[in-house]
């Protein structure tokens, strides 16, 4: 995942989790209000029921008898640190909870019921209630009051609340963690297809994105993907097959040409006209080799030998670099030096770059080419080397330097760039001390090292006569 | 050369077909041109080639094809292909198919000269030929190396190091080639010998006023040519 954008899974994850505690949070607001509602519900009853007993025992009691609550009214008082007091029509209390000597709250004649707050108690505000009774024959009024905390129905509640809360928050986690293992397995084919999409290079086209198993939604996107790529990839293979059609018609005019300047008498004119025809020559075979570059495919399967290229190569521009008065050589140990590579494509760029040292060294001077192992190939010449300023663009496609002025259109070092890159190489170019160019090509080394036969002999892939 | 060699030309380019006659008309040799495989196989129906040339690409077939026919049909002419298809896999194809030797184009006349006589110097193509290359020549049958016309008396691994350079003049004779034909299998060889041995073909060569040169590849292997005037 690229730092910056924000992945979908965690767009997803992060929107399902704020409405999942929006939704508990929402109702957990609705199960407090919905409890508060109960429980005053519930204490406005309890109290009644308080008031309603005492006022039933009040009603019962003779004239002359003295006014005492008996003591299972009294217990609810004492268990639950309530208080009580029984007040005349006058406001004067006729008996009461101990300490308590004045009304609970002020006796309001025209509602029998009244609910009142009893504030700045040792143990918190009290609740209470102030409800008309009858006691021998007079009106009287029997005010008692709780605790909140203690009336009675909450603490029951309370402890299921709490109870449900434990049980809430590992559920509130679970939900969580549920919710962010279902979208990630949710988009693990779209990573498949992400992963899929990340190998479509610039030359190849023929990787499509998985649609099986896709949800609806994604699938048409990644049909509407894969159908775009069918069309480019229709439209790169034109183009790519058009410059190879191109260069492979034009060998046969250039043949043709080549043969004819093969049965002209030796002249001075002779020569430069065979050199000119070879400079186009090896145009229209770089031109080819361009586009052969585009459809290597490599893999781990794919082992070269630098020293059968290196040999191939020379044994093939000898002749030529013989007649032109220079002289080619291979330095290595003799041992095959196995890489991971196309053989036929490296062996077109090492030719293009032994080509082109055969054009700048000078007559008599001889062009090296070493193997160094692991995964090294070097060519040297001794011709005028490559000015510092000039060594980056001398791999630039179509760059026509003083050192390409021989003749070619420049692609050659296009090639053998573009060929490194595709086998992960690289390219460089160097001054040798005594006056030349040196170039190096360095491949990675191979992750599993091909095992040599020891009694096998060695032959040049080019030799079959 | 004794009798006239003749030479089939299988090749619809006419005007390559044509410089390919010259050049081989200047060589000495009998040159049949054809068109098409039709015209090929009219040509061979009636008269007797040393040598083929064949592209592959033809009007009315594929030249392959034309080639498994005459080889199931019991020709063993030597067959060149000459062809613009340059990929490893069609060289070995058409060699696979009873080709004898391989060339892509666009070519060297010379290359191309050399490799017919090369063909016709085989063993299979007739017994107890002349490899010639300027005034060194070379009698397969008597094992006798000349120059200008003089018998030279040299051993029998410097015959054999130059029997294999004029079978392949113009082309690299690789190291290893050397130390097949001439050493037997295992035997322990200097790390130097064959250079030895070179330089002492060279030397002789010199001596007796040898018109050609034998470059050193190093690293590769040999090259024989006739020294440019």
């Amino acid at each position: 995942m690229k730092s910056g954008a924000k992945s979908l899974w965690i767009q997803l994850g992060l929107a399902l989790v704020a409405s999942s505690l929006v939704a508990i949070a929402v109702a957990s607001v609705i199960l407090y209000v919905r409890f508060k509602a109960t429980n005053s519900t519930f204490s406005q009853h309890t109290l009644r029921n308080e008031t309603h007993i005492i006022g039933k025992y009040l009603r019962r009691v003779q004239d002359d008898a003295p006014l005492n609550l008996p003591p299972p009214l009294l217990e609810a008082f004492q268990e639950a640190s309530g208080k009580y007091a029984i007040v005349d029509e006058k406001g004067a209390v006729l008996t009461s909870s101990p300490g308590v000597t004045a009304p609970l709250s002020p006796i309001d004649p025209n509602h029998p019921q009244d609910y009142f707050v009893l504030e700045g108690q040792a143990g918190g505000p009290l609740y209470g209630l102030s409800s008309a009774a009858e006691l021998r024959g007079k009106r009287v009024w029997v005010q008692v009051a709780f605790v909140a905390s203690d009336i009675l129905f909450d603490s029951v509640l309370q402890d299921f609340l709490e109870d449900v809360a434990w049980i809430w928050i590992p559920f509130v986690g679970v939900l969580i963690l549920v919710n962010l293992a279902v979208t990630r397995i949710g988009l693990r084919r779209l990573r498949v297809a992400a992963r899929q999409a990340a190998k479509i290079g610039p030359t190849d086209f023929s990787v499509r994105l998985p649609e099986h198993g896709l949800p609806g939604e994604v699938l048409t996107l990644v049909s509407a993907i894969n159908m775009a790529l069918d069309r480019l990839q229709g439209e790169f293979n034109i183009q790519r097959g058009f410059i190879a059609d191109a260069a492979h018609e034009l060998r046969t005019p250039v043949s043709v040409l080549k043969a004819h300047v093969g049965i002209l008498p030796a002249s001075p004119d002779f020569d430069r006209l065979r050199n000119e025809v070879r400079t186009l020559e090896r145009l229209v075979n770089q031109l080819l080799d361009s586009a052969r570059i585009e459809t290597l495919h490599l893999n781990s399967h794919t082992k070269a030998d630098l020293t059968k290229i290196a040999k191939d190569v020379v044994s093939q521009l000898a002749p030529i670099a013989i007649e032109q008065d220079r002289s080619l050589e291979v330095i290595s140990n003799g041992a095959p030096v196995i890489i991971e590579g196309d053989e036929d494509a490296l062996f077109r760029a090492v030719r293009n770059i032994v080509e082109n040292a055969l054009q700048h060294t000078r007559p008599k001077t001889i062009v090296t080419v070493t193997i160094d192992p692991p995964s090294t190939l070097r060519v040297e010449d001794h011709g005028p080397g490559v000015p510092n300023d000039q060594r980056e663009l001398i791999f630039q496609r179509f760059w026509q330097g003083k050192r390409d002025r021989g003749g070619g259109a420049g692609l050659g070092m296009d090639i053998v760039r573009r060929t490194m890159a595709a086998h992960g190489g690289s390219i460089t170019v160097d001054d040798v001390p005594q006056g030349g160019a040196l170039f190096t090509l360095r491949f990675p080394i191979p992750t599993a090292p091909e095992t040599v036969h020891g009694g096998r002999k060695y032959r040049l892939g080019s030799e079959y006569a | 050369m004794g009798a006239q060699m003749r030479l089939l030309v299988v090749e619809d380019t006419r005007p390559l077909a044509e410089y390919v006659s010259v050049a081989c008309h200047a060589k000495g040799f009998v040159v049949d041109l054809a068109y098409s495989l039709s015209e090929a196989r009219a040509a061979v129906a009636g008269t007797f080639y040393e040598t083929i040339v064949l592209d592959l690409g033809l009007p009315d077939g594929d030249g392959l094809e034309w080639l498994q026919e005459i080889r199931r049909a019991g020709l063993h002419t030597p067959v060149l292909i000459l062809s613009a298809r340059d990929t490893p896999q069609t060289v070995v194809e058409g060699l696979d198919f009873g080709a004898d030797d391989y060339l892509t184009k666009p070519f060297e006349m010379e290359i191309l000269v050399a490799r017919i006589r090369a063909l016709l110097r085989r063993p299979s193509a007739s017994h107890g030929t002349v490899l010639t290359e300027g005034n060194v020549s070379f009698d397969t049958s008597a094992r006798e190396a000349r120059v200008g016309g003089d018998l030279i008396k040299i051993g029998r691994r410097e015959l054999d190091s130059l029997e294999l350079l004029l079978r392949r003049t113009g082309r690299v004779v690789p190291k290893e080639a050397f130390q097949d034909a001439i050493y037997p299998v295992g035997e322990e060889i200097a790390s130097n010998a064959i250079e030895v041995l070179i330089h002492r073909l060279r030397k002789r060569i010199r001596d007796r006023g040898g018109n050609v040169e034998i470059h050193t590849i190093r690293g590769v292997g040999y090259m024989l040519r006739e020294r440019p005037p």
